[in-house]
């Protein structure tokens, strides 16, 4: 099975995700672009995602809410730069945040080859900690746990 | 595939004090001295040995007596934890992934 790579080296406030697709570059465009797929599949273990807004176009705006099996609620929202099948640009923002304004700015690379499409994400953040506070919110529950009472724990001392 | 040993930015964005921090990324390189770490700040010697009491209250680092000094290094836990950190969000895009395999086949 096809694997998607990770790559976020320390001290830098940047993610880059790759993965190929077994499908040509246009459906791959299709399915990151239409409301009704993506709902389908921008998900994760125990949440679904309903999609308010997906202005797929230069200039548009998006607005996702995710909902876990417990009902809460995690909303995230961006505007869209650029939209085209060979380059994307777009924000990125977590609204769960105690103050607003941590942004990070995504470019996503579509190519194709042979009707396969390699798919190339360069997000970059406002600050390290940024990054990190995102790697860390695609934690489940349990995780998230731990590091807030390590949190608590340093605090405390 | 993950890199190895270098999500720990990850592990430490949750630490509010950005000495404690700074001294657990010297830590990533090697084993140190209290005395070594303590002549890279400007603080005192007794303010930075205080610092690495509440590292190692919290597991992050280890404390080992060698002769006169006190030698510091970084818990293999911890860097386990963070690299964990990084393996559960590459997780949690492939999940993602592996579903748009499924909405590819459909269209």
């Amino acid at each position: 099975m096809t694997k998607a790579t990770v790559t976020a080296k320390p001290g830098e406030p940047f993610v880059t995700i790759e993965r190929d697709f077994d499908a040509p570059r246009d459906k791959v465009f299709k399915a990151f672009t239409t409301k009704e797929l993506v709902e389908k599949w921008w998900v994760g273990p125990g949440y679904k995602v309903t999609i308010e807004k997906l202005e797929a176009r230069d200039g548009g705006a998006w607005k996702f809410t995710q909902i876990d099996q417990e009902g809460r609620e995690f909303k995230f929202h961006g505007s869209f730069h650029t939209v085209s099948p060979g380059l994307t640009i777009q924000t990125f923002e977590f609204d769960g945040l105690p103050e607003p304004g941590h942004v990070s700015l995504d470019k996503m690379y579509l190519t194709e080859k042979g009707g396969k499409t390699h798919m190339r994400i360069e997000s970059t953040f406002m600050s390290v900690a940024d990054r990190d506070g995102m790697i860390a919110s695609g934690m489940e529950d349990g995780m998230q746990n731990t590091y807030n009472q390590l949190d608590e724990v340093l605090k405390g001392l | 595939m993950v890199e190895q040993n270098i999500y720990l930015d990850n592990l430490f964005g949750s630490l509010a004090d950005p000495i404690r921090r700074d001294i657990l990324r010297r830590l990533i390189n090697g084993r140190y001295s209290i005395r070594q770490i303590a002549g890279n700040y400007e603080i005192s010697f007794a303010a930075v040995a205080k610092h690495i009491s509440v590292l190692e209250k919290a597991a992050l680092i280890m404390k080992e007596r060698k002769g006169k000094e006190q030698i510091v290094s970084i818990a293999p836990q911890a860097l386990e934890d963070a690299s964990k950190y990084l393996a559960q969000y590459e997780a949690l895009w492939n999940y993602r992934f592996d579903k748009l395999d499924d909405v590819l086949k459909e269209i």
